[in-house]
């Protein structure tokens, strides 16, 4: 050690020779790890600032963490310091190429609309839809009641960063990456980014699968961070935010005016929190599993649907001919959800002859079409499940067959012959994965109806 | 040394290419730590210091023909990143409406500058600390301190409460920090 260090060393020994025993030197390790962490609240950095300027020990401490941090960071990165610093240079480099081709895109866009201004004089539509930020996902699936305020979307179309959603009725399905946002309406969203949407009114699910950790969910209340789980978050301007966990854990803050964390709260499987910003509550609150009914109804264990497929918005209670008339699209049902097979189920399926054994848990879905004779044309669509497909019954025989096993209670379902499938009508196919049913059902009057049931092995 | 960058990556034109480049490089390799330990100190946050690095590194190729041959170019580079930190901070406090006093950046700052040589000495001890750890304790910490993980996503992928690794890594945190500290003293009294 040089002659300039020891002295260092010793000045700093008096100052830790004072305080070592103090509470404050502790303190300030927990404060500079969050602080490190990014996980620092408003009020914590308030403290650490005060022992920083008024405790020398303190300032010192803080320094001496945050230094080991930073020489932790290098030996886990495993570079040399010159491999280090190119790395820097290099991603730095990185950024300004995208930002740089960012502003080519816009320069060239800018271009362009100017061009088209002069031309049509009606460009501003397009530069409102032309020059839209990146995709950051799309619409999975709409309920048959689905009705957007704004601007009207689709099965498939593309969402992009900062883009919002408002909808009046019916519940909408919004595939993130690693994430399935069902969103109720009435209900307004912004997607702030590929890893975090606003809710500004309403509710809305997040299922969130493996590598979707780290999601977030902010309303002026609450920040809900996702840990591997399925919530709900239920914004009302004057109620505050309701947070429930179904499944897993949740990392749920409660903000201040600022939008600053003030208190932080680990929701675990069936428990619900009340936050309000204004009055500064977080309080847990009875965990009601019926928040995510909707949801279960409307979706069950789809994946994602696309095409002329919706689902029902409230359950038919017939469904027998021409008793759930439906011209423009074909339903797919979600029906009984986990039926544990007591014995072996032989059935005749859309591949021949099929034994699923006792004690398999199955997930039901009907597939309804009974357009009128007025339809204008055959719809085509497909469905895709979390889980993978077991059997496909397209005609009527095992339909009715397994009507009372897999079938909701109190729905009346049609027997005539003609409910399943013809195939020199219809086509349906399942994809090699065993997870998406695709479906062309054709019009073969007099007598439209078509039905077809899927079962679905069950997923944890 | 790895040969994947080209300081023309950053479209910078200047005279004498190639022995500037290489002296640019130099210093900065040799400053490196330096100006991460700086940043760090004044912003706190890991990520946030991280992007302050990488555009201090830039800005200081920038202004490389600033810099006076045969002066100190870490005290010149660890000049710039407390400027540039500072301003961050200064920003990222009024965005968020609670950040660090200038008072206490302030004091941050000399602190960190005078006790530099102090700060290279306790690397030599971090080794000897990590090397007399568990493989697993050092296997957790680095996988903790790398870039491939966030702590949540690091819980989801052992399959262990998130408040688990937090508890894990404070231990260890505290554990190093006691374990350079006592090689410090160690150290002075020889």
């Amino acid at each position: 050690m040089s002659c300039c260090a020891m002295r260092w060393w010793r000045v700093l020994n008096l100052f830790r020779l004072n305080t070592l025993m103090s509470d404050s030197v502790h303190e300030i390790r927990a404060l500079t790890d969050a602080m490190f962490d990014g996980v620092i609240t408003a009020e914590q950095t308030l403290r650490l600032d005060s022992l920083i300027v008024h405790d020398a020990a303190c300032l010192q401490a803080y320094l001496e963490i945050l230094n080991l941090h930073g020489d932790l960071l290098a030996r886990a990165d495993a570079q040399t310091d010159e491999q280090a610093a190119i790395t820097a240079l290099q991603d730095f480099s990185n950024v300004c190429e995208i930002r740089e081709r960012r502003t080519q895109y816009w320069l060239l866009a800018a271009s362009v609309a100017s061009i088209l201004l002069l031309l049509t004089g009606t460009s501003w539509m397009w530069i409102r839809h032309g020059m839209r930020p990146a995709p950051i996902g799309n619409i999975a699936h709409l309920t048959s009641n689905a009705a957007f305020s704004v601007a009207r979307l689709d099965l498939g179309d593309v969402l992009h960063k900062g883009s919002s959603l408002d909808i009046e009725e019916g519940v909408v399905t919004i595939e993130l990456p690693n994430v399935l946002i069902d969103l109720i309406g009435p209900a307004s969203l912004q997607l702030n980014n590929a890893g975090q949407v606003r809710l500004l009114k309403g509710m809305l699910t997040a299922h969130v699968l493996p590598g979707g950790q780290g999601f977030k969910v902010r309303t002026p209340d609450a920040e809900v961070v996702d840990l591997g789980t399925e919530f709900s978050v239920k914004y009302d301007a004057q109620q505050g935010t309701d947070v429930s966990v179904r499944r897993g854990r949740a990392r749920a803050s409660l903000l201040d005016q600022t939008g600053a964390v003030s208190k932080i709260v680990d929701l675990t499987t069936s428990r619900s929190a009340k936050f309000v910003a204004s009055k500064s509550i977080l309080s847990e609150t009875a965990f009601q599993p019926e928040l995510f009914d909707q949801v279960h109804r409307a979706r069950g264990a789809i994946r994602s649907i696309s095409g002329q497929l919706r689902t029902p918005a409230e359950l038919p209670a017939s469904l027998q001919a021409e008793q759930a008339i439906t011209p423009n699209h074909m339903l797919v049902i979600p029906e009984q959800q986990h039926v544990t097979l007591l014995e072996d189920l032989i059935v005749d399926t859309l591949t021949g002859r099929k034994t699923i054994p006792a004690g398999v848990i199955l997930r039901s879905y009907l597939v309804h079409y009974d357009p009128t004779d007025t339809s204008q044309f055959a719809p085509r669509g497909a469905v895709t499940f979390f889980g993978k497909i077991a059997a496909v019954l397209n005609t009527t025989g095992p339909l009715n067959a397994t009507d009372s096993q897999f079938g909701l209670p109190d729905v009346l379902f049609d027997n005539h012959s003609f409910r399943g499938l013809e195939m020199d009508f219809d086509q349906i196919h399942v994809s090699d994965d065993n997870q998406t049913v695709s479906f062309f059902f054709g019009m073969a009057p007099p007598t439209y109806l078509d039905q077809v049931r899927i079962l679905v092995f069950s997923t944890p | 040394m790895q040969n994947s960058f080209h300081i023309d990556d950053l479209r910078i034109d200047v005279p004498d290419k190639a022995s500037r480049e290489s002296e640019f490089l130099r210093g900065l390799s040799g400053s490196y730590r330096d100006i991460v330990a700086s940043v760090l100190s004044i912003v706190g946050d890991r990520t946030d210091a991280d992007d302050v690095v990488q555009e201090i590194c830039a800005i200081l190729w920038q202004r490389f023909e600033e810099f006076q041959p045969g002066t100190n170019f870490r005290k010149w580079a660890c000049a710039y990143a407390f400027k540039m930190a500072k301003s961050y901070v200064r920003k990222r406090r009024r965005r968020r409406g609670f950040g660090l006093s200038d008072d206490a950046l302030v004091k941050v700052a000399r602190l960190q500058n005078a006790g530099s040589e102090l700060f290279e000495l306790r690397r030599e001890i971090l080794d000897q600390c990590l090397a007399k750890m568990s493989v697993r304790d050092r296997r957790f910490l680095m996988e903790c301190y790398g870039r491939r993980f966030t702590l949540a996503r690091y819980a989801e992928v052992e399959n262990i409460p998130v408040s688990t690794v937090y508890t894990r890594l404070s231990r260890l945190r505290q554990q190093i920090l006691e374990c350079v500290r006592r090689g410090l003293t160690r150290d002075s009294e020889m």
